[in-house]
Order: C-alpha cells, then sequence, then structure tokens
C-alpha cells in the first residue's frame, strides 16, 4: 500500500511541480489546467482500483490452486457482498461523475467579450485562419503548415467549421480538441498561458493527407500580438522579437 | 428439404453426412456453428496480417512502405474485417453451436433461416473484400465511414459501394440471428431448463441478440441512407444541401455502440462458462450476473454520443453520466469472477489461462474506458492512440483473448480431438507478452499527441522508441497466433480421441457425445439448477436452485 | 415465458424512460426519436408475448418436469438439410451488388432470391 501511496501522491503533486504526468504534456491554457487535474484524479483513481484488482483476481490462482481431487466447499451467493460490490462502484462513479460535471463546466465555459476572435476552416487537406476585424487571413497547404497567433494570457475565441469532410483542431499541448463539422459552428475560448510554439494536428481521419494536415500555435506577449495585427500578421516580426521562443 | 421428426428423448441417429455438399446444403445448427467460427478465425486471420502490415509501416517517422491511399485502405479492411467478419460472427457460431446444446434443444427454432443467415454472412465478407479488385481499390475511410467523407464527390470508388452492400448483408445476417437464437431460447428448452436455469452463456446471448436487434436496423438504415446519397443523388449528409454530417454521427454511433457491447457480453458468457469449471465451484452471484448483463444491455442504449463528445452537437453531460453507470454491472461480473475463484481448487489449463488473461487486460480496457467516459479527459484522448489503446484493450485483450480460451475450451466438444496444453501456454504466453507490448505503449503515445489512422508521423521525441516497442509486440502476437495454427494442424492430424467431459463441465452440452450426435442428445439427465451435469456426477454436492 | 416477457416489458419501459430523461436534457432531435422509435419497438414485442402467452405452455418453464413426463411426446419437426437457403442468400448478394455497380446482375440476383425464396415456402408446405 505504501506503494500505492507513494505513486499517486507524486502524481497528484507532479503538475503543481508544472512537469507531465504519464506522458501527458503540460497544460498550456487557463482551461488546460482544469483538463489536467481531470486527468490526474481519473489516472489515480484507475491505478488504485487496477493494484486492486489484480491483487484480487492473482492472489486465488496462487492461493487455492488445486491440491487434491476433493472438491472445495460449493459456496455462493452472498447478499452482504453482492451490495457491497454493487454499491462501492456506484459510489465512486457518483463521485467521478460529479467531478466531470464540476469540471466540464469550466472547460467550456465561454466568456462574452473575448479579446480576439478567429474564424478557423478545415478543409482537405490545411487549415485556414482569420481573424476577426482585421485582413489577416492564413491559408496553409499540407507542405507548408500555417501558423496561429495567439496573445498569451488573452481569451481568443475560436469558431470553427469545415468546408468539406469532418476534421478535428486539435493541439496535444492545450489538451483540447474540437470537431470541425460542414454546416456547423464550433465556439471555444483558448487562454494560453505560456509562450512558446505548440504543434497542431487534424485529429480525425480525413482522407488522403490526413496525416500531413498540422498548423503550428505561436504564443506571444500580448505586445507582439498588437504589433503583429498591425503589420497585417507578418511573421517577420515574430521571426525577429520570437527567435528565442 | 430433408426433415427429421424429434420425439423426446431424441434418438440419437448415426446420420452423419460427409463432403462439400453435405456442408454447403446443411441447417444442422452444429455445422453452421462450425461454418461461422472457421470464416471468422479465417478473416481474423487476414485482418491479423493487415494490422502487422500497419505496425511495419509505422515501425519508424517518415517510413514510406505504403503510400496514404494503400494505408488507408489497410486500416479499413482491418478495422471492418475484425469488427464485422470477426469477433461477432465467432460469438454467432459459437453460440449457434452452443445454445441448442446448453439448453437441451435438438437444433434452432428456424433452421433454415440459420443457414440463410450465415451464407448471406459469408458473401457480405467476400462482398466487401471484393474492394480490393475494383477500380479505385478497397473503402478507404474507416470502419466508421463517416460522410461526407465517404460521400460520391470524395470517395469515387465502388470499393465504397461494395463495402457498403456487404456490410448490409452481415447486418441482415444479424438481426435474423439473433430473432432465431431469441425463439429458441425462450421457446425449445429441454423440461425443467426454466429460464432461471439457463448457463450464463445463453443469457448473455439473449442480452447480445436483444442488443442486436435494436442496433442493427440502425446500421442498416444509415448504410441505406449513405447508398441513396452516393447513387441515387441523395443529401441526406450533405451540409451543402441541407443535409446533416451530425445525423450520420447518431445513426452510426447508435449502432456503433451497442455493438461494442455485442462484441464482449458472448465473451463474458465465454469467461463465465470457463472460471466455475477449473475453480471447481459454482459461480458466485448467477442472478447478479445474468442481471449484471441485462443492465448493460439496457444501459447501452443511452451512450452513442459518448462518441461524439469532441463534436459540441450533443448532450456530454447526460451520455457521460449514462457511460459511468455502465463501470457498475460491469465490476459486478469482475467481482463475481473473483468470487468464483475464491477458496475454489483452481486448476490453471489453458482456457483458465485465456480467462485470467482477458480479466487482467479487459480491466485496463475498462478503467481507461470509465477516464474518456468523462468528456474533459475525451477532449485530449479522442481519435487518439489512447483511444486506439483503450479499443483494443477491449476487443484484442477482452474478446480475442476469450476467443482463443473457447477454442481451448470447446475444440474437445466440437471436434472430438484435445488440443495439446503444453502448445496452449505457450500461445497464451506469447499472445499476453505480445499484446501488452504492443498496446500499452500506445497509451502514452496517444498522451503525447499522435492522432490514429495517420501513415506517417514525423520524427518527434520518444514516437520512434515507443512506435518501434509496439511493432516489435505485434510480431510477438504473430508468433503466438503461429502456435496456435500448428496447435490445430497437429492435434487434427493426431486426432487423439477425447473423454465425452474431459473438463468436468457444468451444462449440458458436456453431457453428450463428442462430436455431438446429429439430434445433440440420446439422453438428458434431470435438470434442477444451472449445472446439471454436474449435479448428476456428484450427487452429494448438488443443489437445487432457479425458479 | 413470463421471464422471457418481463425482459421485454422492462426494456420498453427503460427505454422510454431514458428518451424521456434524453429529451429534457439535450432537447435533441435526433437522439430522441431514435430512442423513442426503439422503445417502440420493444413495447411491440413485448405486446406480442402478452397475446403469445395464452396459448402457451412449456415444460421448459416447469421447474420440476423431466425427460420422463415429455416421452414419446413429438418436439417438433426439423430441418435438416435444404439447399434453398444458400441459393437464396447468394441471389441477395447479387442483387446488392448489382445495386452497387452493375444494374443487370441486380435483375438477375432478384430473380435467383426470389426463386430460392419460392422453394423456400413450397418445401415447407
Amino acid at each position: 500500500m505504501r506503494n500505492v501511496r507513494f505513486v499517486a501522491t507524486t502524481a497528484l503533486l507532479l503538475p503543481l511541480a508544472g512537469c507531465g504526468v504519464y506522458g501527458l504534456p503540460n497544460g498550456a491554457t487557463q482551461q488546460a489546467q482544469t483538463m489536467h487535474l481531470d486527468w490526474v484524479v481519473f489516472s489515480d483513481a484507475g491505478l488504485v482500483v487496477a493494484v486492486l484488482l489484480f491483487a484480487l483476481i492473482i492472489a486465488p490462482l496462487i492461493l487455492w490452486r488445486r491440491r487434491s481431487d476433493a472438491y472445495p466447499p460449493q459456496f455462493n451467493r452472498n447478499n452482504r457482498w453482492e451490495i457491497a460490490y454493487t454499491g462501492i462502484p456506484l459510489l465512486m462513479v457518483i463521485g467521478l461523475f460529479a467531478f466531470t460535471f464540476w469540471d466540464e463546466e469550466i472547460v467550456e465555459r465561454i466568456t462574452a467579450h473575448p479579446a480576439n476572435t478567429v474564424d478557423v476552416v478545415g478543409f482537405q487537406w490545411s487549415w485556414r485562419f482569420h481573424y476577426h476585424n482585421t485582413n489577416i487571413d492564413v491559408v496553409g497547404t499540407p507542405q507548408s503548415p500555417p501558423q496561429l497567433v495567439l496573445p498569451v494570457d488573452e481569451t481568443t475565441r475560436i469558431d470553427l467549421t469545415s468546408s468539406d469532410v469532418n476534421h478535428a483542431f486539435w493541439i496535444p499541448a492545450f489538451l483540447f480538441k474540437r470537431d470541425a463539422i460542414a454546416g456547423i459552428s464550433n465556439h471555444f475560448d483558448l487562454q494560453p498561458t505560456r509562450l512558446g510554439v505548440y504543434r497542431g494536428v487534424c485529429a480525425e481521419f480525413c482522407g488522403l493527407d490526413h496525416a500531413l494536415m498540422s498548423f503550428t500555435v505561436r504564443v506571444v506577449s500580448r505586445g507582439d500580438f498588437a504589433r503583429w495585427l498591425r503589420n497585417g500578421g507578418s511573421s517577420a516580426i515574430l521571426s525577429a522579437k520570437g527567435a528565442s521562443l | 428439404m430433408t426433415t427429421t421428426t424429434v420425439t423426446a428423448p431424441a434418438p440419437g441417429t448415426s446420420l452423419v453426412r460427409h463432403g462439400v455438399i453435405a456442408w454447403l446444403s446443411s441447417t444442422d445448427h452444429k455445422h453452421i456453428g462450425i461454418l461461422y467460427m472457421c470464416t471468422s478465425i479465417f478473416y481474423f486471420l487476414v485482418a491479423g496480417l493487415l494490422a502487422m502490415t500497419i505496425r511495419a509501416q509505422l515501425i519508424q517517422p517518415n517510413m514510406t512502405l505504403l503510400g496514404p491511399h494503400q494505408y488507408a485502405e489497410i486500416f479499413t479492411l482491418h478495422g471492418t474485417a475484425m469488427i464485422f467478419l470477426s469477433i461477432v460472427p465467432f460469438a454467432l457460431g459459437l453460440a449457434n453451436f452452443l445454445i441448442p446444446l446448453q439448453i437441451g434443444a435438438p437444433d434452432m427454432a428456424f433452421p433454415r433461416l440459420n443457414a440463410f443467415a450465415y451464407w448471406i454472412f459469408f458473401f457480405g465478407g467476400l462482398t466487401i473484400f471484393s474492394g480490393v479488385l475494383v477500380n479505385g481499390g478497397a473503402a478507404a475511410t474507416g470502419w466508421t465511414a463517416f460522410a461526407p467523407l465517404s460521400d460520391i464527390r470524395i470517395s469515387t470508388g465502388g470499393g465504397q459501394d461494395l463495402w457498403i452492400v456487404g456490410l448490409l448483408m452481415t447486418s441482415v445476417s444479424g438481426i435474423l440471428t439473433a430473432v432465431n437464437f431469441i425463439t429458441t431460447t425462450f421457446l425449445y428448452r429441454a423440461p425443467g431448463m426454466t429460464m432461471w436455469r439457463l448457463p450464463v452463456f445463453t443469457w448473455e446471448m439473449i442480452a447480445t441478440s436483444l442488443m442486436i436487434l435494436l442496433a442493427f436496423p440502425s446500421l442498416a438504415a444509415v448504410l441505406a441512407l449513405l447508398f441513396i446519397d452516393r447513387n441515387f443523388g441523395g443529401q441526406f449528409f450533405d451540409a451543402g444541401a441541407g443535409g446533416n454530417p451530425v445525423l450520420y454521427k447518431h445513426l452510426f454511433w447508435f449502432f456503433g455502440h451497442h455493438e461494442v457491447y455485442i462484441m464482449i457480453l458472448p465473451y463474458f458468457g465465454v469467461i463465465t462458462e470457463i472460471i466455475p469449471v477449473f475453480s471447481r465451484k459454482p459461480l458466485f452471484g448467477y442472478t447478479g450476473l445474468v442481471l449484471s448483463a441485462f443492465a448493460i444491455a439496457g444501459l447501452s442504449m443511452g451512450v452513442w454520443a459518448h462518441h461524439m463528445f469532441t463534436t459540441g452537437a450533443v448532450a456530454n453531460l447526460f451520455f457521460s453520466g449514462v457511460s459511468f453507470l455502465i463501470a457498475v454491472p460491469t465490476g459486478i461480473k469482475f467481482f463475481n469472477w473473483i468470487g468464483t475463484m475464491w477458496k475454489g481448487s483452481i486448476i490453471l489449463t489453458t482456457p483458465m489461462l485465456f480467462a485470467v488473461g482477458f480479466m487482467l487486460n479487459f480491466l485496463i480496457g475498462g478503467i481507461t474506458g470509465v477516464m474518456i467516459a468523462s468528456p474533459p479527459l475525451d477532449f485530449h484522448a479522442e481519435d487518439t492512440y489512447f483511444l486506439i489503446a483503450h479499443m483494443h484493450y477491449v476487443l484484442g485483450g477482452g474478446s480475442l483473448f476469450a476467443i482463443f480460451g473457447a477454442i481451448y475450451f470447446w475444440f474437445p466438444k466440437i471436434f472430438g480431438v484435445q488440443l495439446s496444453e503444453r502448445l496452449g501456454k505457450w500461445c497464451f504466453g506469447l499472445l499476453f507478452i505480445g499484446f501488452n507490448t504492443t498496446f500499452f505503449v500506445m497509451h502514452i503515445l496517444g498522451m503525447m499527441g499522435m492522432p490514429r489512422r495517420i501513415y506517417t508521423y514525423p520524427a518527434l521525441q520518444g514516437w520512434g522508441e515507443l512506435n518501434f516497442i509496439a511493432t516489435v509486440g505485434s510480431w510477438i502476437m504473430a508468433a503466438g497466433v503461429f502456435v496456435f495454427i500448428w496447435d490445430v494442424v497437429s492435434a487434427s492430424l493426431a486426432r487423439k480421441g477425447v473423454a465425452d467431459d474431459p473438463w468436468g463441465g457444468n451444462s449440458l452440452e458436456w453431457w453428450t457425445t463428442s462430436p455431438p450426435p446429429e439430434q445433440n442428445f440420446t439422453s438428458l439427465p434431470p435438470i434442477r439448477s444451472e449445472r446439471p451435469v454436474f449435479d448428476a456426477k456428484h450427487p452429494e454436492l448438488a443443489r437445487r436452485t432457479g425458479k | 415465458m413470463i421471464t422471457g416477457r418481463r425482459l421485454f416489458v422492462s426494456s420498453a419501459v427503460f427505454g422510454i424512460v431514458i428518451a424521456i430523461v434524453h429529451w429534457f436534457s439535450s432537447r435533441d432531435y435526433d437522439g430522441t426519436i431514435l430512442l423513442g422509435v426503439m422503445a417502440t419497438a420493444l413495447a411491440f414485442a413485448a405486446s406480442y408475448m402478452f397475446v403469445a402467452e395464452r396459448e402457451a405452455q412449456l415444460v421448459g418453464d416447469r421447474k420440476d418436469a423431466s425427460n420422463a413426463d415429455v416421452k414419446g411426446e413429438r418436439l417438433g419437426v426439423f430441418t435438416v438439410a435444404t439447399p434453398w437457403s444458400l441459393l437464396a442468400a447468394f441471389g441477395a448478394c447479387l442483387l446488392l451488388i448489382g445495386l452497387a455497380v452493375f444494374p443487370v446482375l441486380g435483375v438477375a440476383g432478384g430473380a435467383v432470391l426470389g426463386f430460392g425464396l419460392f422453394q423456400l415456402v413450397r418445401e415447407s408446405r
């Protein structure tokens, strides 16, 4: 049991120290903090259940192997145990659901007044980013993936759709994806918390070059972002300033 | 038509027919069951080879063994063959063989319908695979074939149409078989075999049949709509013309999530047959276990859109809540198996090893399943290798391990030939190690950001190493499958005879000869509990149960 | 049979309940209609079983019955072999493939399917 507690505590503390757990990337947005906590809670609960049940499955194989031809006591049906092994898992999933209920609301919350709004359109096989109230319109190709520039610590609204088949807009570092479906406009907010360049991909199979349908996300300071907007989205400004990222 | 009039107790005729014509025209449930199982093992081997090529392509970054279109065809055929032509039909075949035997009936209620169901499944499988011969190749849109990707403007090849009609045939086959199972178990039980004395495998098949009846019409509907869209100018899923791509997802997953339980409940039944025999104890909580199967079947009505959390078009919390609840009846099954083994007298034969392997693998798949039932967590995991790992732990580590367990358990009954315990244990060891090597690392790959269905990936940190491990695991699994084939071939050649009841079984199939005669039984023991054969052989330990 | 009837009745009731809960938690037409249709189908099967119940007296439902009770009684007539199931399935396959790629094949398939079904009906007379 001490080992389990050690692993569980470490797993709970790791995200606080800002490191990844179980290979999970650091959440680089405000929303991702909540989703990261969700991962940690569920993984830890799962780990405890797994260790317990592995022990319960393996133990009889060691303790009660056949030693003679005599049959063991033919007992079965025990109401007390049956109620226990129905009730306890039920309480556990109710707890996990309550947790989900709480953080689903936080993750999907949409502010009334985002600082910026970007129209994202998925198509076979790249992305188009259009910044509202500007002329900035970035269209990528599989060979030269487009770049989405986001300001740090500000809320950016993404309006997501597709112009042909289903795609999914996924930034692993943000622990978040949403489907791009023709005829449907999906909205969500991103508030990055760390400067950096992140990888984004299409997660829904969409045909031949699905594997190459990537993009990059560049999170820059607010000043840089304002300058970038004023210069009509010229990335020259950023590559000069943001080489250190 | 050749018919036989059956009086009770049924006469065991020596009228055994051989030859190709006999197999083609037979309506004997045992022949049809064997045909189903052999066909599904064949497709399992084909789909396994396809999986090997997938793993070979992904062994390191930027491989060019396969082109993008070939890769898409291969993973589409792999998924379709494993799900529709292997895991489901094996269960239908096993049930075809076992249900009349387990309930003490001479045959299925509708023998000719049964033969029709098998043959339309057989032709359906061939039709799906015939796509590789036509211009444009086989279907290449994944086993889900989401519209609009599968629409005529984007997937122009005839392979997609053949895939649709082939799948339609298998879904018709499933519906007919389900009707047959329900009728047979309701009406053709032997004297004293009340519903609450049915073996658990038969119970699980009743629940499965119920779900087939609910789910497969939805599949048939979505396939028909897609076919109309493609060939007759329909616009059901064309957003530009007022159609709705989300409707496809609704109809498909309404079928699709029932399908997940259709693929696992029969195998819960298999495991529940194996564990009491080799623990030499009765099942811990028979009634609870049966009710849990129906709880799963019932709740599975309300979970389909947990495949659609990221669409933003469904009530996530409703589907999340119902999905969580399914963990409870699944837990009941686990504790029942543990309770059955508890203080038993356990014999670790090959079928029992596969049952234990099933429990360990399925437990991991179940836990990751609860994780991704939480939408905020699914927002990261959906459509990634984490999901691939989850799904393969449930269907590969779960259902396929149970298939091997079932083969080792019932092979002596079906063919009257015993498989080798020594080779069986090698097969289990290689499969268990290979399986976990292949799929465990996929959890990590998914969390690191690898999406599913990509034919190539860039040389990002750690991806190459983990994918290499997964590919090595696939070779170990292949070795395990070779040992299995070797075992079956050598045992069939040696033809070492076997007793009627080699394991000390509980249910009625162990009462009759191996293989069973034409009308299944020459006599029946009195049926006073869910394990009549055990009661008859150990009257001092017998107990009377069942309503 | 009573157990079987309960099975369908409780599934139908559960289907109705879940359809209502789904409607009030999502206001989504697609899903609610799917659930509603499904519950109706179950209720249809359940109602048939109420009708069939009156006539059925199954020896399999009597918990003290044994083989001696039905000695010599006719259990039923079972088909052992027929070529027409295979032929009908082959015809259905041709019909569907024909629809997909080659209409003439579809007509031929329809004829084969019709012939197979006709033979199946004829031989059960």
